[in-house]
């Protein structure tokens, strides 16, 4: 058995000239758990590989409502998971900062729920520590002007929005720091055992179709929705079931708090205000497949017809997009949707007969961190590592000082600054001298303020491959126009500047547009419909994007 | 102001300005009403007729019109009816000092593939004065050029691209970044804020020095539409003399700095020809009796205004313009309440190929050969009403490139339909 | 306060860019798409103010240009009330919006000696200082109120009756319009009326920051005016950007008043003198001899924003003896008090120059716009006189020449 010595993970070729890996850990899966985990365990000093098949936060984790729970929402159901979530809400607020917003939340009761519920909630809240203050119904519609005037009650609860994708990567961020290495665009193949022992994991990089050979001693399988898949990869069985749940997204922010309907979990009562936009979910669907996440019609009228009683204007407010995905639900015994628990499990597989194997699903993103380290605890046991768990007490990023925000404020638009700032953790500094050594520092994306620096930036990250992987990292092309002027102008901007991507020009923005039109398509009505018309128009009417794919042959 | 109008025309993009020009060069009275500044501000100056049929590239657009399905409202109005709009159309160009023409390929116009600021190619039909396609197929030796912070066009793409052709493969090409002239600037320019130092004479001079650099070094230059914003030759011809040879604007997205030209020079023509243009308004419903419709209401800055004509032209834009309003499950025509049969399921709409053949990008109005909206049976609703430009159902602008081709038809359809209908009730009176 | 609209309609076209005079004149200014519906989104998020959003100067060709109804200039001033709530706007800016209220404090005083002490080179000076370019054209005090004067006017007592809400400008600064306006209306056959209580609309007020007061104004003027408008009266103004604040502006700035008094949306006034014309109320015929003038017509934005396109060019074209050109060259560039400020002066030069060409270039001895401030720029950028639409249909049809 290979066993790799502290420090980095270690990368050798084989006498077959086949790129080889050694590490103690591989964790599989980008999402937030995984992302968690190789933070973890990179902060105890045990050297780790993430590998994600697609690119960070390509699963769940960027596709839910960004709500950071104040577990309001399962006080009266899961009363245990409520104080999880109440207590790790306080902590990624700390160690986050850059990815919350610390908006709380209101319980709101409409005429069409139960008032008898009422009373039940505030005491499962002040069970679980949850703060949970009853708000004047007058205050609260000053506080927060569209929603209903019909409502009865409200209460404030410490809920807040988490940009989970931002989650995922400041966790793999620090965890490099720590000197993990992390390897997205790669799917775990196969899991190589001997004498029931974890000796290796193959990775296909999906990008160039090549493999490469990870030996090493422990395996975490942190897949999410394909924990089940994984889990089978080495002969076993896992009690996940994809549970798939679509959401809306807004064109701007019309509530500033979250609004939760205050009522027995449901489909489509949490309206979310992200950075500029509210998004609205969550439908539940049992699915047997964990990438099912196409959005339908129903599904988004569905969740209109559920959000109107909170929000009456909800059907003139601008629908950018829809977009789903699937919850990693753990349903021993085949319990399934909203009745299945939203708890988390460790699995140890060595019970099972493979030694160094170990499986964590179930759980939500707020949990994440809790997760993470329980799935750490049980591997650094294995290992004799002894090293405690700091995740809770360290910040994943450090803060710019302020000489450094000072300085970015000359370079860029004051308004995107913060939010800037906050998206790049780290990586500031050096995008602030790639501004200051530019002649010029243009927004690309004027809907959600992305400059040409940033973006060059986030270009020559090796993980970027796309204009997708930039969209995610940036936020660009994911607001008002959805792609039809900064997809142009990102990638003009990277030709001229010779950072080429590894997908061509044409076939990246026809790849992209395409992601954008999927989300689009179930809501192609109102102003959404005129906006789809003006982007045809610029990439169709104008560009010649459809024609060029048969025509440009050289 | 109450008084009837002749022929009301709604909408101020090409198929309304093209429908109030035709109306009033049959001697009718025409007034125009517009909610918003119409999608020539978003233009490019080229007008494409026909450039694709079922995803085939057409190089002649004349005989691609036969290919096309029967509902297209190229078939309903015939060839030869397309061939009188068109020839109407460039001659107000042309007797406005802005003649455009279409490639000639052996005694017949056809298609020229125009670069774009992506350095992808798109066939359209009439092009400004100056290019001519001749130059473009034989040019070697190309300069690129674009201009410090202008983020629409970077010379560097636009060569990259332009080589994936094979027919623009093997060709010398030379990037140029010419010096931004506005310095420190608070916002990114756009081509459009170039284009109007070149309308200036005082400012013009910034072009013409740079260009003035390059003269006799190249066979031709390919640059964004910055070469004024107003349809005026004589700059066209002054810029070209200074280049030393063909200068050819690549096709670009909005600002759209040749669609204004056009604006330009079709406003002037209605404005010789006493059009009343309104501003600002917009139409809410219409008042119909007895087959005929004989006021729009409309919204003037909050207070409903009656707006009674012999015939109206709905030129308004389709889903982009607001003509056509789709809400879950159903389409509309917005101002007569028109439904407009769609699929219950909007999940059926469209195709899952964000360029694929959807059902909503041909949804529109089903017209007859007049241009009059049908109901069931074929039969026109109105005999005084007709419709012109993406309003119109049958055809995908943007797959076909017949958006203004289109446009121009209809109009000039519809506006000469409409004056005999205005013209007809005109003498039923008297 | 804290009010938004919802920048939802907003598809980011860039008409609105095409159209805005200011974005023409400057890249200082972001633009209107930018600072209106795409600011919007981040207003929302609380995030800072873009430094350049003083710049709009309200004309409302965004509002004008956009295809998609978006209400920008609105999105811009409630931006800006906003912004101002948190920092004080400046003194000039104080004195540029109160012309009205100074006018009142100063109203002992005679017109002569009240524009020395504004008008005086030393004077200009001081205001300079404080952001008053001083190779602006002030306007000059009148010597008497239109309101002083109209009270000496006696109605011939027609049955018809209309309210006429003369506007801050012909009030303080130009009444002899006022007073053409009443003889016009009364030649038509009606009896004006002119509310004691009307205050300016406020629109100086909101373009220069000063919400509450604006507020204050908008809701004096609809307690008065409500009333007569129940009586079912006309309420009609000569003045575009006054009918286009009743119009539209104090319906998306306070709802609150609107709720309590109901919309008094006042109609133009040359519109509604036309359809007295169109209804044989009203001969534009003259036993004067006919004299030919040769005159050019300038459309104000507040005019062509209103949506029934340019009844005092239409007015015109109906007095015998007048010839007039519709000049058709955009904006004037002075958008109220916008063009006076020092650091927009330029601007303002910049965005009428057009229009002064074109009329410089017309050929004709006398401007024609119906807005009192483009009058002062047009007089100021091309050296002609400008006039009212009716003072000119006076001049014709009372020979007064």
């Amino acid at each position: 058995m290979l066993v790799a010595s502290r420090g980095m993970p270690q990368q050798r070729t084989d006498p077959n000239g086949e790129s080889m890996l050694e590490t103690t850990v591989v964790v599989i899966g980008g999402g937030a758990t995984g992302a968690g985990t190789f933070r973890d365990l990179c902060m105890r000093g045990v050297p780790t590989i993430l590998l994600e098949q697609g690119g960070l936060a390509h699963g769940t984790s960027s596709r839910f409502h960004g709500l950071l729970h104040s577990g309001g929402r399962y006080a009266v159901g899961d009363n245990d998971s409520a104080r999880e979530c109440i207590e790790e809400n306080t902590i990624v607020r700390r160690i986050g900062h850059q990815c919350v917003e610390e908006t709380e939340g209101f319980f709101v009761l409409t005429p069409e729920d139960d008032p008898d519920y009422v009373q039940g909630w505030v005491e499962a809240c002040a069970k679980a520590g949850i703060a949970a203050a009853e708000v004047d119904v007058h205050e609260a519609l000053r506080l927060e002007p569209n929603l209903s005037p019909a409502i009865r009650r409200v209460f404030r609860v410490p809920d807040a929005c988490v940009d989970g994708f931002r989650l995922v990567l400041h966790n793999a961020m620090s965890a490099q720091r720590y000197g993990g290495r992390m390897l997205t665009y790669h799917k775990a193949v196969a899991i190589h055992q001997q004498n029931g022992k974890v000796c290796g994991v193959t990775a296909h990089n999906t990008l160039t179709n090549e493999d490469v050979e990870i030996a090493c001693s422990c395996v975490v399988n942190a897949a999410g929705s394909w924990s089940g898949r994984i889990a089978a990869l080495a002969g076993l069985d896992v009690a996940v079931s994809p549970d798939r749940g679509t959401l809306v997204v807004f064109n701007h922010r019309f509530t500033s708090r979250v609004v939760n309907r205050l009522h027995p979990g449901s489909d489509g009562d949490i309206f979310v205000p992200h950075g500029s936009i509210t998004i609205l979910g969550t439908t539940s669907t049992t699915t047997d497949r964990p990438d099912d996440t196409i959005p339908t019609t129903a599904e988004v009228q569905r969740l209109l017809a559920i959000g109107e009683p909170l929000f009456p204007d909800v059907r003139n407010y601008r629908i950018l997009r829809a977009f789903a995905g699937t919850r990693p639900l753990y349903t021993p015994g085949n319990a399934s949707g909203r009745k299945a628990s939203r708890g988390f499990h460790v699995v140890d597989h060595g019970s099972e007969g493979l030694e160094g194997m170990v499986s964590i699903f179930g759980g939500k993103l707020t949990t994440y961190r809790l997760m993470a380290e329980r799935a750490a605890d049980t591997v650094c046991k294995k290992l004799g590592v002894t090293a405690p768990c700091r995740t809770a007490e360290e910040a994943l990023i450090p803060d710019p000082d302020k000489a450094t925000l000072a300085l970015a404020a000359r370079h860029f638009p004051m308004a995107g600054l913060k939010i800037m700032a906050d998206r790049l953790g780290d990586d500031l500094p050096s995008v602030l001298d790639a501004a200051k050594a530019k002649k010029e520092n243009p927004l690309l994306c004027e809907c959600e303020m992305v400059s040409l620096a940033e973006i060059e930036h986030v270009a020559r990250d090796a993980a970027t491959h796309s204009l997708t992987d930039i969209r995610l990292r940036t936020r660009l092309g994911m607001g008002t126009c959805q792609g039809t002027f900064c997809s142009l102008r990102t990638i003009a901007a990277l030709a001229e500047h010779n950072i080429p991507l590894d997908i061509p020009p044409t076939e990246n923005m026809r790849r992209f547009l395409q992601e954008r039109w999927k989300g689009l398509r179930p809501a192609l009505w109102g102003i959404q419909a005129r906006e789809m018309e003006l982007g045809r128009a610029v990439y169709a009417g104008v560009l010649n994007l459809d024609g060029a794919a048969h025509e440009q042959n050289c | 102001m109450n008084k009837i109008a002749d022929v009301l025309v709604v909408g101020s993009g090409m198929a309304g300005l093209v429908a109030a020009l035709s109306a009033a060069q049959q001697g009718c009275s025409v007034r125009l009403l517009s909610a918003g500044m119409g999608s020539l501000a978003i233009c490019g100056g080229t007008i494409d007729l026909l450039g694709y049929v079922q995803g085939n590239a057409i190089a002649d657009p004349w005989q691609g019109m036969t290919q096309l399905p029967e509902e297209h409202p190229y078939r309903l109005l015939g060839v030869d009816n397309v061939r009188l709009a068109m020839d109407s159309l460039r001659k107000t160009l042309e007797d406005h000092g802005w003649p455009m023409h279409p490639a000639i390929i052996d005694g017949h116009d056809g298609n020229t593939r125009l670069p774009t600021i992506m350095g992808t190619l798109k066939p359209t039909w009439l092009l400004p004065p100056g290019v001519e396609p001749q130059t473009l197929a034989t040019a070697k030796n190309i300069l690129v050029v674009s201009v410090e912070k202008l983020r629409d066009c970077r010379p560097g793409l636009v060569i990259d691209q332009l080589k994936r052709y094979k027919e623009w493969a093997d060709r010398t090409y030379t990037p140029a970044l010419l010096p931004s002239p506005f310095g420190e600037a608070h916002r990114s320019i756009s081509a459009l804020d170039l284009a109007r130092l070149a309308d200036r004479p005082q400012t013009r001079n910034w072009l013409l020095d740079n260009l003035a650099q390059f003269a006799g070094n190249y066979d031709l230059i390919l640059l964004p539409p910055l070469c004024g914003s107003r349809a005026d030759l004589a700059l066209q011809q002054q810029i070209s003399a200074i280049a030393k040879c063909p200068v050819v604007e690549m096709l670009s997205i909005p600002p759209g700095v040749g669609g204004l030209r056009l604006r330009d020079v079709l406003l002037r023509a209605m404005k010789e020809c006493g059009c009343t243009f309104i501003e600002n308004a917009t139409a809410l419903h219409a008042e119909v009796h007895d087959g005929c419709c004989t006021a729009l209401q409309v919204n003037a800055s909050g207070v409903v205004e009656r707006q009674a004509a012999h015939a109206f032209v709905m030129a308004t834009g389709g889903i982009l313009g607001g003509g056509i309003t789709m809400t879950p499950g159903t389409v509309q025509e917005t101002v007569f309440g028109i439904d407009i049969p769609a699929p219950q399921d909007v999940g059926q709409w469209s195709e899952q190929d964000i360029f694929g053949n959807h059902i909503f990008s041909h949804m529109g109005i089903r017209v007859d050969s007049a241009m009059r909206p049908v109901g069931h049976e074929a039969t026109p609703l109105w005999q005084n009403v007709f419709f012109a430009g993406r309003t119109v159902g049958g055809y995908d602008y943007a797959a076909e490139k017949s958006g203004l081709g289109v446009a121009i038809a209809t109009g000039w359809q519809a506006g000469r339909m409409a004056a005999r209908a205005a013209l007809e009730m005109n003498g039923k009176q008297q | 306060m804290n009010m938004h609209i919802s920048p939802d309609k907003c598809i980011a076209c860039t008409t609105c860019v095409v159209q805005c005079p200011v974005a023409e004149a400057t890249t200082k200014f972001l633009g209107p798409r930018m600072i209106g519906p795409a600011y919007e989104r981040f207003r929302l998020l609380g995030l800072a103010e873009d430094a350049s959003l003083h710049y709009c100067a309200n004309c409302k060709n965004c509002d004008i240009s956009c295809p998609q109804g978006v209400p920008v200039s609105s999105l811009n001033m409630l931006a800006r009330a906003e912004q101002c709530r948190h920092h004080s706007p400046s003194l000039r800016d104080w004195i540029l919006g109160h012309g009205e209220l100074m006018a009142r404090w100063l109203r002992h005083v005679p017109a002569p000696l009240k524009n020395f002490g504004m008008l005086n080179p030393l004077t200009r000076e001081v205001l300079d200082a404080l952001g008053i370019d001083k190779r602006a054209t002030l306007p000059a005090f009148a010597t008497q109120t239109f309101r002083q004067m109209f009270a000496h006017i006696r109605q011939p007592g027609h049955k018809r009756k209309v309210i006429y809400y003369p506007g801050c400008y012909v009030d303080v600064y130009d009444p002899t319009t006022g007073v053409d306006m009443v003889w016009a209306l009364n030649r038509a056959g009606y009896d004006v009326i002119v509310p004691n209580e009307v205050v300016c609309c406020g629109l100086p007020l909101v373009s220069n920051g000063f919400w509450q007061h604006a507020h204050a104004n908008a809701e004096r003027n609809l307690r008065e005016l409500a009333g007569w408008r129940d009586k079912g009266l006309p309420l009609l103004t000569g003045c575009p950007s006054c009918a286009l604040m009743f119009r539209t502006d104090l319906l998306e700035y306070f709802p609150d008043l609107i709720s309590k008094y109901g919309p008094c949306r006042l109609e133009d006034a040359q519109k509604f003198l036309l359809e007295t014309m169109d209804d044989a109320l009203f001969e534009a015929t003259s036993t004067a001899p006919v004299v030919s003038q040769h005159v050019i017509y300038h459309a104000p934005c507040h005019l062509r924003a209103q949506g029934n396109g340019l009844p005092g060019l239409a007015l015109l074209r109906r007095i015998p003896g007048v010839n007039v050109d519709n000049a058709d060259a955009g904006c004037c560039g002075i958008s109220g008090s916008y063009g006076f400020k020092k650091e927009k002066y330029d601007i303002a030069q910049t965005i009428g120059s057009r229009l002064f060409a074109a009329i410089r270039e017309s050929g004709a001895a006398t401007a024609v716009s119906e807005c009192g401030t483009c009058r002062v720029q047009i007089r100021h950028g091309s050296g002609l006189p400008a006039k009212h639409p009716v003072s000119i249909l006076r001049q014709h049809l009372e020979g007064l020449h």
